[in-house]
């Protein structure tokens, strides 16, 4: 799982933000289109893709998509 | 681990019962027009049918339960077992089934008792039922399940208004020598209670005057402690990681039994679709009242199998699968074949 195929998996549930806009240091509750219905579909995209769980309170601990990337990592790092 | 089979037990038929009110969620005035679609597209719950003020569970039951004993044309002296799943009961005590014990206008001998539970309610239930008749010869018993969680949520909560939805459910139940066995896999995880819980109103937190204080808790969601809160993330998580694995453990123990149907309880579109993702079965197989009934909590399952699968059902011998999951945490699955069910047509309250 690399950085880049992390961003671009989430930018394709982000209808109203173009993916070149959406950096690893984005707060992703910033971003336009951003909702709790949102959230959902992004948590069970990562896990489709990734494998991997995140809780509601790593979600809630998390800030930036680079936060929830590292999370995914290493879940899949002691899944492995 | 709770695997077990009933023998001498079977299904005849089954009825639900739905409130006449419909609302869209393309009308929720909780949801921007944007987070509508959206909420449309990922949960396929458009429609809800809601109870009017002062209709309970037990209402619903008790005229799907009705219509089934015409239909099934049986004397209601020999119905010897009631047992009614709701987590919305009519009151704090007494049991509910008692009250419909005599409404129905059933037996005094006719046992009955109440099962706390949601979203699991129906498989647990049936187990419950089954359990005591397979040892009354020729016995008659009712399961009745369902909910009107509309009365316990925040009209103000986006995160649950657009979800749930009421109806209830009757579903008979027989003694038959012939009959083919049901296989169970109940499971349970207390550690789970915070994810979906009305945190009042019970005796550990009995309600005060601040029970009933609104709290704005986040944009579009404000409630009080006597609301119901569900933690949607949380209950994902549980979903798509045990119930894959519950259902799995049972296909695995009988090999020979191949389901036609998996009939899920209705959370959500993005979480059944992902749980047959992980069973790797095509959806097709996973019939869904989502669209026009929402989530109707334990009523979800009887309720797809009268609006979906009736035809079917009334026709010919079917293998099913069900598995319901949610509240508790608490989720099972049975596999168990039917044939020839009565089924009346979904009845409007």
């Amino acid at each position: 799982m690399t950085l880049e195929h992390f961003i671009n998996t989430i930018a394709l549930e982000f209808d109203e933000v173009a993916p070149e806009n959406i950096f690893p240091e984005s707060e992703f509750r910033n971003l336009e289109g951003w909702s709790s219905m949102l959230s959902l579909i992004i948590i069970s995209k990562i896990n489709k893709v990734f494998g991997v769980t995140i809780t509601s309170q790593e979600l809630a601990a998390s800030k930036t998509i680079e936060d929830l990337y590292k999370i995914a990592l290493s879940k899949t790092q002691i899944s492995n | 681990m709770a695997q077990f089979s009933i023998p001498n037990v079977k299904l005849q038929g089954v009825a639900a019962c739905v409130p006449q009110q419909e609302v869209s969620n393309f009308d929720c005035a909780l949801l921007e027009e944007k987070e509508r679609k959206l909420f449309v597209k990922t949960t396929g719950i458009e429609n809800r049918r809601i109870a009017a003020k002062g209709v309970c569970a037990s209402d619903l039951c008790e005229r799907a339960a009705q219509k089934l004993i015409t239909d099934l044309g049986w004397n209601k002296n020999e119905i010897s077992v009631l047992v009614f799943v709701t987590q919305t009961p009519d009151y704090i005590t007494p049991a509910t089934a008692i009250l419909l014990q005599e409404k129905l206008g059933l037996s005094k001998s006719c046992l009955a008792f109440d099962i706390n539970l949601g979203c699991s309610g129906y498989v647990y239930g049936l187990s419950v039922a089954a359990a005591m008749l397979q040892n009354i010869p020729n016995g008659k018993g009712l399961l009745l399940v369902g909910d009107v969680s509309s009365a316990c949520i925040s009209a103000e909560d986006k995160s649950t208004v657009p979800l749930f939805s009421d109806a209830g459910s009757a579903t008979a139940i027989v003694q038959d020598n012939n009959a083919s066995s049901l296989h169970f896999n109940l499971e349970n995880d207390g550690k789970g209670f915070e994810v979906i819980m009305i945190p009042e109103g019970g005796y550990r937190n009995p309600i005060t005057k601040n029970s009933l204080k609104m709290i704005a808790v986040s944009k579009g969601i404000s409630r009080n402690s006597s609301h119901l809160i569900l933690n949607g993330i949380d209950i994902f998580n549980f979903s798509i990681s045990e119930v894959p694995k519950n259902i799995q453990k049972l296909l695995q123990s009988h090999v020979g039994i191949v389901p036609e149907y998996f009939i899920l309880h209705q959370a959500n579109k993005i979480i059944n679709e992902t749980i047959a993702d992980t069973l790797k079965i095509d959806y097709e197989k996973f019939p869904s009242s989502l669209k026009n009934y929402g989530n109707t909590s334990s009523a979800s399952i009887p309720l797809t199998l009268v609006t979906q699968l009736s035809q079917q059902l009334k026709l010919k011998k079917v293998n099913l699968l069900l598995s319901g999951f949610g509240v508790g945490l608490s989720w099972g699955s049975v596999l168990l074949a039917t044939e020839e069910l009565t089924i009346p047509d979904l009845i409007n309250f």
